[in-house]
């Protein structure tokens, strides 16, 4: 598993004074924080705070002015090292993390399983050289990969619907098994459960605290307070692209310090 | 009111007509045998004088259809026209009233014979089919057919010979397209149909063919003027000319007075003003009489 | 009764050569309604392509050539390009070597390249509004998993795309067959072409009304296949 390939001595991600612009805006004003192996970090913010950014830069999505991301203390972004930048290498380790989006973003046409075999059958067709070789196991691997997923998120007898077939909850639960196919060391969330109502969130949160407890390092942008409190080792509170406080649970949300995180609390 | 009830009873008379008549409705196109079968009613109509009949009648009844420039209405809806002027000067020297009917076409025959008309004025064109069906006044008009070419061709092609491996066009279904297909020459030629005689005009004029084959005035009105200054009529080239005359009953003695009339209008002009009335055919005019 | 009966087949043979004369046109505007589809569909596409580049100037020379053929008559488009090349460069069309003194043929290519170009600019549009339509979180959900560019168009992409444009295509692709009876006016001897002839030659007037069935039939027979392709399609979206 990719996670295990890095070492305790270093924290699995830091992150190195990101910065990142749009044109004279900047979003992101020198960012850094650390995330121990199985930790889970909640991002909070108000809108136009830059957490969305941030996520974005994690997976490459943006490329970030500059700074640096370190995974396992190798660094898979570094602003003044242009062979990172590089497609290939970019491809590579942007591996490292995975992305569940706030819409879901299943494909429409593939059926659940095949939502989540997609990438891992065409990944394996370029670089499995068992593929070429023997074809039906590899293809047998990654289906039997995505059902016991399945199984996970309690879909696995809906590996034959269609996404529109399925509730919000359901569709964002396949996408998070669909994220974690590709078994990135690093699961990034961007406000997962913004487009869904009370009831269906919380079966969505559900697997997110069920994935903490199976060892998942991951990183939620979110809105749920209750959740980020219940859930997250570490808080991040974030405001005009920096980091206006940081801390365990307790400390951001029982005692905080900044009068911006007061105020936003408040609301 | 009157009108109505006069087209109604022609209607009528038609249909009669047509019960009688063992092939009336033969395709249309070949309509030679269609009145062959109705000798019978036009030979009781020629026993007794035509002349006289219509004399009788004090009106002559002319079948037309509506077209330029022969029997056409004018901006104010009144008919005019060659033929409507024409058929106007001869009623006047016979001392009848001349009364226009508008009849299908291809029922033409099968209305002369059933005096419902008493004769085709409406730029009839004469054929050897037809010549079984009615008698002909003399030519009065002939429409020729002439080969139009780019002038740097001019000393390529000067006969029909010349034109045997040219690229040809006409419009699709016009005299021209039969004047290249009964030609011995012509038809050796790579032959296209166009839409309309402008397109074939354009179409030479783009060099898209070598020669093409068009009414003589047409090609008099356009070739030369405009941006069809480069082209040329090829003199001296003989075409099947499609030649105009009125149509009477078959033995009926209107032909030879009419005639007699008709050569009186060209000795006084009378014939010749009227054919200036109408661009280029006073050409045809003089094609016909000259 | 045998009048009767003698005029009834004298009727039906007519119908019947009638219809054989057109069917024989018709088989003309068939070939230049699927060979113009064949050529339309993929310039389409690459135009479409061309028109939603990042380099700016070609993007924008494309837009405008758009924008000019879908701005100016096809029956213009038409003329253009069987009688410039004669009268603006004095290449007549008819003479291009390729086509070996076969005027016909020169037309129908003429015809066919007119057409195509034609509808080449009208589908790039539909193509252009089909891809702008699919959300950006499509491309970055299977940026995130690692596929290339050419997988995330073939594999996710295009049945989006297909499915978006699929209605805009069938109304343009119906359009089509009725735009075929513009190539008479240079003599390709389409169905309506064949029609007129038998006017002129015979003075008959209904074929002219007659050929309406057959393009009525033949858009009946494409509206039913993009209905089928439609709901095929409509398997796997709300």
């Amino acid at each position: 598993m990719a996670s295990e390939q890095y070492t305790q001595e270093n924290a699995l991600l830091e992150v190195k004074e990101l910065t990142k612009s749009f044109g004279d805006t900047k979003v992101l004003r020198g960012i850094s924080f650390s995330l121990e192996k199985g930790e889970v970090l909640a991002i909070i913010g108000s809108s136009g705070s830059g957490k969305t950014t941030l996520l974005r830069c994690l997976n490459f999505l943006e490329t970030a002015d500059g700074g640096q991301i370190l995974v396992g203390g190798t660094p898979v972004f570094d602003a003044e090292d242009a062979s990172l930048l590089l497609p290939k290498n970019i491809r590579k380790n942007r591996l490292t993390f995975g992305l569940v989006f706030q819409n879901f973003q299943l494909f429409p046409q593939y059926t659940v399983l095949q939502n989540l075999t997609l990438a891992a059958v065409l990944s394996a067709k370029q670089n499995n050289p068992q593929y070429k070789t023997d074809k039906k196991t590899v293809l047998e691997e990654i289906d039997n990969h995505a059902l016991d997923l399945l199984k996970r998120i309690g879909l696995a007898e809906k590996k034959d619907n269609y996404p529109c077939e399925l509730s919000g909850g359901q569709q964002q639960r396949v996408a998070i098994a669909r994220a974690l196919m590709l078994t990135p060391a690093i699961l990034c969330f961007d406000e997962p459960t913004s487009a869904l109502d009370p009831e269906l969130t919380k079966e969505v949160l559900r697997v997110i605290r069920d994935l903490k407890e199976n060892g998942n390092t991951m990183v939620v942008v979110t809105h749920e307070m209750d959740f980020a409190r219940d859930v997250a080792d570490k808080v991040i509170f974030m405001a005009g692209g920096v980091i206006e406080e940081s801390g365990t649970p307790t400390e951001v949300f029982s005692s905080p310090k900044s009068p911006l995180l007061r105020s936003f609390l408040s609301q | 009111m009157k009108k109505k009830l006069l087209t109604m009873l022609s209607v009528l008379g038609t249909v009669g007509t047509l019960c009688a008549c063992t092939s009336g409705q033969q395709p249309a196109g070949t309509d030679a045998p269609a009145a062959a079968s109705a000798d019978a009613t036009a030979d009781t109509a020629a026993t007794d004088s035509d002349y006289e009949y219509i004399k009788g009648n004090g009106k002559l009844v002319i079948g037309i259809t509506y077209y330029e420039p022969m029997n056409y209405k004018a901006e104010d809806g009144t008919l005019t026209g060659f033929d409507t002027e024409f058929a106007e000067a001869v009623c006047a020297k016979l001392g009848v009233t001349p009364e226009f009917q508008e009849i299908d076409w291809d029922m033409k025959e099968t209305e002369l014979k059933s005096r419902n008309i008493d004769c085709i004025w409406n730029g009839l064109t004469v054929t050897e089919d037809r010549r079984a069906n009615m008698d002909f006044s003399k030519t009065y008009l002939i429409n020729k057919q002439c080969v139009v070419i780019n002038q740097e061709n001019a000393s390529t092609y000067t006969d029909t010979a010349s034109l045997s491996g040219a690229m040809l066009s006409a419009e699709s279904g016009s005299a021209g397209e039969t004047a290249i297909t009964s030609d011995a020459n012509l038809s050796q030629a790579s032959y296209t149909a166009s839409n309309s005689q402008q397109d074939a005009l354009i179409a030479l004029n783009a060099g898209n063919y070598d020669a093409i084959v068009i009414d003589y005035t047409m090609a008099l009105s356009s070739v030369g003027s405009g941006d069809f200054s480069n082209l040329v009529i090829v003199d001296g080239i003989e075409l099947a000319n499609e030649e105009y005359a009125i149509g009477f009953r078959t033995g009926s003695d209107m032909t030879a007075s009419v005639n007699s009339i008709i050569d009186e209008l060209i000795a006084d002009g009378t014939l010749e003003t009227i054919a200036s009335h109408y661009d280029g055919l006073t050409d045809l005019y003089n094609a016909a009489v000259k | 009764m045998y009048l009767l009966l003698s005029s009834e087949t004298n009727q039906a043979a007519d119908f019947l050569s009638v219809t054989a004369k057109l069917a024989g046109g018709f088989k003309t505007t068939l070939l230049l309604f699927f060979l113009t589809l064949l050529f339309a569909i993929p310039f389409g596409l690459l135009f479409a392509c061309i028109s939603r580049m990042r380099f700016k100037p070609l993007r924008y020379l494309m837009r405008a050539f758009i924008y000019v053929i879908r701005g100016t008559p096809l029956l213009l488009q038409l003329m253009i390009v069987v009688y410039l090349p004669g009268i603006a460069l004095q290449k007549p069309i008819t003479k291009w070597e390729i086509f070996h003194q076969n005027v016909p043929l020169a037309y129908f290519c003429g015809a066919l390249f007119a057409f195509s170009l034609n509808y080449a600019c009208y589908f790039a549009e539909i193509f252009r509004g089909g891809i702008e339509n699919i959300p950006k979180g499509q491309y970055e959900a299977c940026e995130v998993l690692g596929m290339t560019k050419t997988q995330t168009f073939f594999r996710v992409i295009l049945l989006q795309v297909i499915r978006n444009i699929i209605a805009p295509m069938s109304n343009e692709v119906v359009t089509l067959v009725k735009d075929t009876a513009l190539a008479r006016t240079v003599s390709v001897i389409e169905i309506f072409f064949t029609a007129s002839e038998i006017l002129r030659l015979q003075f008959i007037i209904w074929p002219l009304f007659y050929t309406g069935a057959f393009y009525l039939l033949f858009s009946a027979l494409l509206t039913l296949l993009f209905g089928i392709l439609e709901k095929k399609l409509s398997r796997y979206w709300k």
